[in-house]
């Protein structure tokens, strides 16, 4: 029995949340207590049955465990196909990690229908779960776009004044990325049937499949433009600010914490191993935009009046750091990469959660209607200027290992000279983000507004005390993290090289899929 | 010797059951009439009409692995017949219980109301099983002449007599078409039996003249799934037919034609393929186009929903235009059977969207445009989280088979090389996410103006929308066993 538990046990992480999901949905919707503490329990379960995948995860294995492979859509080879490696292990467990955080932390900022939010963050979990899973392109899209309605309503119904307009920006931006990419697998499937003999969208397999280069480079180009506008990447970021600054507080945590790193997730998972000749022709192009997110998301983010807005644009200057780190295609600036999504997810997650007890209060973002808290509240005080150094990357705080091992990897890669500007943001990062915690925090108190203001209370305490413990556990000891990633990184590049050398000797061979693409309307004679 | 062609009357069965339905149901409106209980009037003839297809459909479940010609082959039964038999008795089915409330309001028409849906259904049956153009025409007619009358039945409606006369009017026009175009065929290629014209089709002889007899026969079909530019009187017979004829219109009427459309195709008009792939190709991408931009601009949900459903016949246009006349023989083509499948789908989205309308509007307050629909989510919940699947499953995102019919169609125009068709129509299925989405905009996310109601419960109102979204999930999720049927009945077309 506990064998088959084992077996299964991705599944059961998988589909428990939409169970709870469902089992909130028969319980009352005026039951507000027990709604939450039902909900609470159900993320802090999962979370609980996640943490046998970090039990049972083999460290030095850099293939795919835990492997479910089932039939599913078999008229069209698709599978029902999960399994993780060191990369996809701790995005997971950053996402059961924040689900109960922000379950905690959305009592008393919901005011309406919670039901239906918590229904839908639990909803939102299994999407996310899913996505990071998924090892058969069809499974993958099929989560990827099932994120969407959650987060879609949570901004929309729950967001502040300009929610609609943010949420519907949200989709549109989304939809349009995800269905030119859903064409790219379209196109995929049938390169790698002429190749494999038979139709799979199995990725494991499709991984094998060596894509004639001309095609390679229209299917990066898909799949990097859907994954660019999720990430995002400058100039694809324009939704971010908005959905950030609309959606309520929790949505912004699982948006900048879990959804964001689905993007750069994507990048390595999918994009980059299945086009290595194209990813590597889109090289230069995607690091000069990765360092132009950096700069440009940290002066944007210098002169921000809105609090959230200031956190948001700051998080296109980390995920900046993370495509660099991942294009670097070294061991030590990948694996930097995937730290500094961790990372992020952690101390965004927290400045969010900040924002939002500071928004409790004050039903204001603005940072000039604020000044001097720190005297009134010393409690958050301290948790805002740890999160404040995570996110600049302080020694001995997680933030740093990740941006630390992305420099180096920068710097022993192809492309030393990007260091630089990486550098730079650094800097920058300091500058906005002190100068942001000073003008909240320190100062006069002169605002009378600010007097009255309430520290934290217990329950805010708990969610932001995890959060806490996890900087300095993964800015101290990030051996036991990096140890798993990196088996991963490794394989992964080693693939990237060997799929890169293959490409590039087969590409004098004509391919036979070249005469097939027609542009426009035509007869069906050509066969 | 032909004399009188032998019938084997067990292989009409459905078809009988339906005639007799047809016509116990008007006997019924008499009988009922008289005694002046229009109540149990409109209850019995839903019964009635539901017991009728019910028998009719487990009839064609009975055959369902039949190959045969009858009626001096005439009718063709075969798996293809019996998929789109089933597929149509069962959107018929679906909207006798959408229409139990509505009809009820038509007081003195509820017998012929239902008389006149159960003899739309057998015309669309007899369109489905023809292998002869003038029993398709035959069964048009019938199909049509019905649907004409059902879209002007609701008196009280403002706007239903200008809706009924349009779509006569311009339907006339297109059976012109459509008779024209047969009679041309017969005379350049000899007969009008659809297996004929394949071999009788021969251009260097006929020319030109086979060529306008093809088109005009197309033309006439294209009006009857409003592929643009033959739409325009689809908007307004959408608006102004009582809403469950609204859905039979959107599904059951535009599935017959379909099947119609893919069986002369590719069982007539192979030969030609060269002509009409580029044809289809081009009416694709227009009827998309112009179907969604125009929903995008609608505040009526019903005229919303007309545009959306011309949308989607481009999308299947899009599968028509992805035919592989090389694939003859030798196994089945996707782009068909995506078609089939994409169909059944629909019915099930459109339906469970128009009955979530109907049932909205049981308050005695209208639920007809954007404005009116405000607020309504999280007052009425189930209904609320019903719209909002079959929205996102029009609008083509998983979990739903909204996605997978998508997901097929545009995977078919790949495999074929239609690249470019399949980016026109997925960026189009991204502008329709805007429309679409704004109906759970309004109902989620803007309050109400003034107090909303208490719907009273309807028991088959509740069972066509269950239904509708079981189904919609079934397909999203375990789309297997419809997937083998419809690559099964495709095989029986060439």
């Amino acid at each position: 029995m506990i064998e088959l538990c084992q077996n299964d046990i991705l599944s059961w992480v998988l589909f428990l949340p939409l169970a709870f999901a469902a089992l909130l949905a028969v319980l009352p919707g005026s039951a507000k207590t027990l709604l939450c503490w039902t909900a609470f329990a159900a993320s802090v379960v999962v979370f609980a049955v996640s943490l046998s995948l970090w039990c049972g995860f083999i460290p030095g294995e850099a293939g795919m465990q835990f492997t479910i492979h089932k039939p599913w859509i078999e008229q069209w080879g698709v599978s029902y196909h999960l399994g993780i490696d060191g990369i996809s292990l701790l995005l997971i467990l950053l996402t059961t990690f924040l689900t109960p955080v922000v379950i905690l932390s959305t009592w008393s900022g919901v005011k309406k229908n919670i039901k239906g939010f918590l229904i839908l963050l639990l909803v939102l979990e299994t999407g996310m779960l899913g996505a990071f899973m998924a090892l058969d392109l069809v499974l993958f899209y099929f989560f990827w776009e099932v994120m969407l309605i959650p987060m879609y309503l949570l901004i929309g119904v729950w967001g502040h004044e300009r929610r609609i307009y943010a949420a519907i920006k949200f989709v549109l931006y989304t939809m349009v990325g995800s269905l030119l990419m859903l064409v790219a697998f379209l196109y995929l499937f049938w390169i790698g049937k002429e190749s494999l003999g038979y139709f799979t969208t199995d990725l494991l397999q499709l991984y094998r499949v060596a894509v004639p280069y001309h095609a390679q480079f229209w299917l990066f180009a898909s799949f990097a433009l859907a994954f660019a506008i999720k990430v995002p990447m400058f100039p694809f970021h324009t939704w971010l600010p908005d959905a950030h600054v609309e959606a309520p507080a929790a949505g912004s945590v699982i948006l900048a914490g879990i959804l964001l790193k689905m993007g750069t997730y994507g990048f390595i998972r999918f994009a980059m191993p299945l086009f290595p000749a194209a990813s590597q022709a889109f090289t230069p192009v995607i690091l000069t935009l990765a360092v132009i997110g950096i700069i440009y998301g940290a002066l944007v983010a210098m002169v921000q009046p809105d609090l959230k807005k200031l956190v948001a644009y700051s998080s296109v200057s980390h995920l900046g750091f993370v495509m660099l780190g991942l294009y670097t295609l070294t061991s030590t600036g990948v694996t930097g990469g995937v730290y500094q999504m961790l990372n992020h997810g952690i101390s965004t997650g927290a400045l969010f959660l900040i924002c939002g007890i500071l928004y409790e209060r004050r039903h204001t973002r603005l940072i000039d209607q604020f000044g001097g808290l720190s005297s009134r509240m010393p409690l958050l005080a301290v948790f805002f200027l740890l999160a404040t150094l995570s996110s600049i990357g302080l020694p001995g705080l997680n933030g740093f290992v990740g941006e630390f091992l992305i420099l180096i990897g920068t710097y022993g890669s192809a492309h030393p000279g990007y260091v630089f500007f990486a550098a730079t943001g650094v800097i920058l990062s300091a500058v906005y983000m002190l100068w942001m915690f000073r003008r909240v925090m320190f100062g006069p108190l002169d605002n009378p507004q600010n007097r009255k203001i309430a520290d934290l209370s217990f329950r805010e305490v708990m969610v932001l005390l995890p959060v806490t413990v996890m900087m300095f556990w993964m800015g101290l000891f990030p051996g036991m993290f990096l140890s798993r990633i990196t088996p991963s990184v490794e394989k992964f590049i080693d693939q990237y090289n060997r799929k890169l050398e293959l490409v590039q000797s087969v590409e004098t061979v004509k391919s036979p899929l070249e005469h097939r693409v027609v542009f426009g309307p035509r007869g069906g004679s050509e066969r | 010797m032909t004399g009188f062609p032998s019938i084997s009357w067990n292989l009409l069965l459905p078809q009988i059951v339906l005639l007799s339905t047809a016509l116990f149901l008007l006997l019924l409106a008499v009988i009922y009439r008289g005694g002046g209980r229009s109540r149990g009037a409109t209850v019995a003839g839903a019964v009635f009409s539901l017991l009728g297809l019910g028998v009719a459909a487990f009839m064609a479940l009975a055959q369902y692995d039949t190959v045969a010609d009858t009626f001096g082959a005439m009718l063709r039964l075969d798996p293809f017949s019996t998929f789109f038999t089933l597929l149509i008795i069962g959107g018929a089915a679906l909207c006798v219980l959408l229409s139990v409330r509505e009809a009820g309001g038509l007081k003195a028409m509820a017998g012929e109301y239902y008389a006149l849906l159960i003899f739309s259904v057998l015309g669309m049956v007899v369109m489905v099983t023809a292998a002869d153009l003038l029993v398709i025409f035959i069964g048009l007619e019938t199909m049509s002449l019905a649907v004409y009358i059902l879209v002007g039945i609701g008196g009280e409606r403002e706007n239903g007599a200008e809706g009924s006369l349009k779509y006569f009017l311009i339907g006339a026009f297109a059976s012109a078409f459509l008779i024209y175009g047969i009679a041309l065929l017969l005379g350049t290629t000899g007969t009008t039996r659809l297996d004929g014209i394949a071999s009788g089709l021969n251009l260097a002889e006929g020319g030109s003249l086979q060529l306008v007899a093809v088109a005009l026969v197309l033309i006439g079909f294209l009006f009857k799934i409003a592929a643009v530019p033959f739409h325009m009187w689809a908007p307004d017979a959408y608006e102004g037919a009582p809403t469950p004829i609204t859905a039979f219109m959107a599904v059951a009427v535009k599935a017959s034609a379909f099947a119609v459309l893919l069986r002369v195709l590719n069982v007539s008009l192979l030969p030609l393929a060269d002509y009409w792939l580029p044809v289809m190709w081009t009416l694709a991408v227009l009827t998309m186009t112009v179907g969604n931009l125009a929903a995008i601009f609608q505040g009526n949900i019903k005229r919303m929903l007309a545009y959306s459903s011309i949308a989607h016949a481009g999308y299947l246009l899009v599968a028509l235009a992805s035919i592989d006349p090389a694939a003859a023989g030798v196994g089945n083509d996707p782009a068909m059977a995506s078609v089939l499948f994409y169909l059944t789908v629909y019915t099930l989205m459109n339906v469970g969207a128009f009955g979530v309308l109907i049932y909205l509007g049981g308050g005695g307050r209208q639920m007809e445009t954007l404005e009116q629909i405000k607020g309504t989510g999280f007052r009425y919940p189930l209904l609320g989280v019903a719209m909002t699947v079959f929205m996102f499953s029009l609008a083509g995102i998983p979990p739903t088979g909204g996605f997978l019919g998508k997901f097929y169609v545009f995977s078919a125009a790949v495999n074929r090389g239609l690249i470019s068709l399949a980016i026109i129509g997925v960026l189009n299925s991204a502008a329709s996410a805007y429309y679409y989405i704004r109906v759970t905009v309004q109902m989620y996310m803007r309050q109400s103006d003034e107090q909303l109601p208490g719907l009273p419960f309807s028991l088959p109102l509740a069972a066509a929308v269950l239904l509708a979204l079981y189904g919609v999930f079934q397909l999203g999720i375990a789309p297997s066993d419809l997937l083998t049927a419809a690559d099964r009945a495709v095989l029986f077309l060439r």
